[in-house]
């Protein structure tokens, strides 16, 4: 087991230096000086772009402005961006913020998708199973964007119950809005997959053995049906869970959150290699741990899974 | 409200996929080709500003009146897109503008259309227009400097090196805790005058200053607006664009060349250090001095001992020698060419003084800056990075621009939609500029807390001298007259923009004293397709379009 985790925290190693070999040098490719562009219309002095452009290495070849930055991450110095602000600072505000926002938006849709693909499946084809299903099947066609103008809208300015945006208000209650917003467009797949493998699970033979046996319904459903059906679910959990640590960009510019993906939206604009690529490279190995952690809870949930040195 | 989300989305994915499809194609034409031939006249812009729809409405009016395709040609973002400007390598108009730096004619002509100014896009040199403008710059009576300018301008109409489209105006709103609210020529709401009816600061949108908070190197509006308010300059604007003595007591045009200024005594920064005529000129110096890089370098290269080489721009290291300390609280300024405006120029943020202490580490004090303007930061971590700036009243301040309430606070927003609504639920209380899908529905949901009124804002497509077809020749000149005329300004200014923009009959902007709308040959400027037909038929006849 130990042989096995330490082997894929090794894997980060090269997946790390590749994701940000490969990210720095699609920056490097983007076309248009991004120092001109701090200007605006202002056409500055070649003079003064060459020194401004050496104060960033932008005037080095590719390898070496790679070298660089590679070796500053090794002192955890991640760069600077083009307003001066150490990048590791820019990451310490915006991913607590991003992070609180998908838990809370993976929680709120996940207790409901359990419940209620839980209850679809011990109530399929009726009419409870049916209304679920056209619910959900509207929630995953509205896109977020949507959800969030008329939340923002409806609830933030018609009614007043929360504010219409976030700003320096992030903490886990000023993020509600835009968490029940994100919740709408992860609840849906979700609540199926609970379904299908609940019911799944209840056509198992154990599951028949148990009530043989005569154990009580509210012990067979937690300990047989629900532990099993759980495991397509903590897969589930793992991609959604990344998808929204990196794809909340519209999300976080529709109720102005100070999160990563409106800070890496205006990174790109501003082609500010340091922010990209560090921001790129943490959600690499983010997502590279939370499928390690999910691969592990995998034994918890069912013995049969072992790990194979 | 769907086209901005739409675009919004879109910029988004295109954004990230821009890092994949680096040096992608432009966008596709949408003009239809029943009636038009010869080959598309092209106009480029940045996809990621905002600007398609209107550049699009401008490609059809002139499609239609000419008979030709023409073609919105979008680059993926502002920096590539000034690529190919700056190598003029555009093939056809590019979308243009200018902010002015200060209410004055010149900054809206001299630094734009001068034969070999760096902001001179498209390349324009004309002899007779250089002098004129030489001559406005170098007269102190301003009207009669007026007179120049605009007789430059009729220049600029003939030659149309830039084809002027609308004023931008400002378009901004307020809440229902705030009163006295204005806003001045630079579209920028005066932030001292706005007094508070509930508790709390004043909140206004902002976005998060791309710079370190310091004179030299704050050079767009996030930065701007915080500098401004906690730095007083020697001179500071009124709502309609008039200087008036701040931290100076007297500055005195000695010549065309020469000024001497006197600081007002008994002013002090927030620190309680002294502000004197040193304050100014080690200030000035360092935004000047070449290897110290700042982007404000330019707001000094009219003071004698700026280098402008090809290897060098800006002062040497021991600063400008233009820059003479007469006593404690007098310096003189010695300009190395004309420059009768220049008192009317210091109201700008680039101009600020700064205490000693900010030489120590401009960096550490770019981030809690110290001044001595109406408001200063709220202690050490008032600037929450991607958050706000909180800023009280210095109560030390006694210019002409006081404090009228006891705290502002700069809420960024990375879209004005979502300040928008926090407006309407009065989470914040001033808000500069109202997103494009309020236009139709703002007036009924703010009443009178909303403004709309001409600024210092001015959008061109400029067309190089260097465009095959559009030299600076006979037949440059009639095809740069008929796109002019074949442009319906006022359905644009009315349709596209809700009446959020005005047609433009000059190259400045209406709220720069000496602006008039009476330039002799602007009826280039007015939509008149049968004689943009016409002037587009005698250019085919020099060399016909193909």
């Amino acid at each position: 087991m130990l042989i096995y985790i330490l082997k894929r925290i090794l894997q980060v190693i090269p997946v790390f230096i590749g994701a940000t070999l490969l990210i720095y040098f699609m920056v490097f490719a983007m076309p248009g000086d991004p120092i001109a562009a701090l200007f605006g219309d202002k056409q500055p002095p070649d003079a003064l772009l060459d020194q401004i452009r050496a104060e960033y290495l932008l005037d080095q070849p590719f390898i070496i402005q790679y070298l660089h930055y590679l070796g500053g991450i090794f002192r955890l110095d991640f760069g600077t961006t083009f307003a001066g602000r150490e990048v590791i600072d820019v990451l310490a505000d915006t991913f607590p913020v991003t992070l609180r926002l998908a838990v809370e938006a993976v929680l709120m849709a996940f207790v409901l998708a359990i419940v209620i693909g839980g209850l679809s499946a011990f109530f399929k084809n009726t009419w409870f199973d049916h209304t679920m299903l056209v619910v959900s099947l509207i929630f995953v066609a509205i896109p977020v964007f949507v959800v969030g103008f008329f939340a923002q809208y409806f609830i933030g300015v018609k009614l007043g119950w929360a504010s219409p945006t976030v700003g320096a208000d992030n903490g886990w209650l000023g993020l509600i809005l835009p968490a029940i917003t994100l919740a709408f467009s992860i609840y849906a797949t979700s609540m199926r997959l609970t379904r299908s493998s609940t019911i799944e699970t209840l056509g198992q033979d154990w599951v028949r053995t148990a009530y043989g046996k005569g154990l009580p319904r509210r012990r067979v459903i937690p300990v047989h049906v629900l532990r099993n059906s759980l495991i397509p679910m903590i897969t589930d959990l793992g991609t959604t869970f990344g998808v929204l640590m990196v794809g909340a960009t519209v999300t976080e510019a529709i109720f102005n959150i100070p999160g990563v993906g409106n800070t890496l939206y205006l990174a790109i604009i501003k082609h500010e290699a340091p922010t990209i690529v560090s921001f790129v490279t943490v959600f690499v190995v983010l997502y590279v741990i939370i499928n390690l952690l999910i691969d592990l809870l995998y034994g918890l949930l069912d013995p049969r899974i072992r790990y194979v040195s | 409200m769907k086209r901005n989300t739409y675009t919004f989305t879109g910029v988004a994915v295109l954004g990230i996929a821009g890092v994949a499809l680096a040096g992608c194609a432009p966008a596709d034409d949408t003009s239809d080709s029943s009636q038009v031939s010869g080959p598309a006249f092209t106009i480029s812009s940045n996809a990621d500003g905002g600007h398609e729809g209107w550049i699009n409405a401008v490609s059809n009016s002139i499609s239609g009146a000419l008979g030709i395709p023409v073609e919105a040609d979008m680059y993926p973002d502002f920096a590539s897109f000034l690529d190919d400007r700056d190598a003029e390598t555009i093939p056809g108009a590019f979308r243009a503008g200018w902010q002015g730096d200060y209410p004055g004619l010149y900054n809206f002509l001299g630094t734009l259309y001068t034969t070999g100014a760096e902001s001179n896009d498209a390349a324009y040199s004309s002899e007779e227009f250089d002098t004129l403008v030489a001559d406005g710059i170098s007269e102190a009576d301003p009207d009669k400097a007026a007179d120049l300018f605009n007789q430059a301008q009729e220049v600029l109409l003939q030659d149309l090196p830039v084809i002027p489209l609308w004023y931008q105006n400002a378009v901004g709103g307020w809440s229902e805790n705030v009163d006295n609210v204005e806003f001045g020529w630079d579209s920028v709401p005066m932030f001292t005058g706005v007094t508070k009816s509930t508790d709390g600061p004043v909140i206004a949108n902002g976005t998060e200053p791309q710079n370190p908070i310091l004179p030299s190197r704050t050079d767009e509006v996030g930065g701007g607006r915080v500098l401004d308010t906690i730095f007083a300059g020697l001179v500071s604007y009124n709502a309609d664009g008039s200087i008036e003595n701040d931290a100076a007591e007297s500055i005195v045009q000695d010549s065309p060349t020469q000024l001497t200024i006197k600081v007002r005594d008994g002013l002090t920064f927030t620190n309680g250090e002294p502000v004197n005529a040193d304050s100014f000129i080690n200030a000035w110096n360092y935004g000047a001095i070449a290897s110290n890089a700042q982007k404000s370098t330019y707001f000094f290269q009219d003071i004698e001992g700026f280098v402008n080489t090809e290897d060098q721009y800006g002062a040497p290291d021991e600063g400008l020698s233009g820059l003479k300390k007469i006593d404690d609280l007098t310096f003189q300024v010695t300009l190395n060419k004309p420059a009768a405006d220049f008192a009317q120029r210091l109201g700008y943020a680039a101009y600020s003084p700064l205490p000693a202490v900010a030489f120590d580490d401009m960096d550490a004090f770019g981030e809690n800056p110290i001044g001595n303007g109406p408001f200063k930061f709220d202690g050490e971590g008032a600037w929450q990075h991607d958050v706000q700036i909180a800023l009280v009243k210095n109560e030390d301040y006694d210019g002409p621009s006081e404090a009228q309430s006891d705290a502002l606070t700069f809420k960024f927003y990375a879209s004005f939609e979502a300040a928008y609504n926090d407006l309407l639920a009065n989470n914040l209380d001033i808000l500069d500029t109202l997103p494009d899908l309020a236009y139709e529905t703002y007036q009924d949901e703010l009443g009178d807390r909303s403004v709309n009124q001409p600024g210092a804002l001015i959008q061109t497509l400029g067309i190089g001298e260097y465009v095959d077809h559009f030299g600076p020749d006979e037949e440059g000149t009639l095809r740069r007259q008929a796109i002019s005329m074949a442009i319906d300004r006022e359905a644009i200014t009315d349709k596209i923009f809700s009446g959020t923009r005005q047609p433009a009959t000059d190259f400045t902007s209406p709220v720069i004293d000496g602006w008039t709308d009476d330039l002799e040959g602007d009826e280039v400027l007015e939509y008149n397709p049968e004689k943009a037909k016409e002037l587009w038929e005698q250019a085919n006849e020099i060399s016909p379009w193909e």
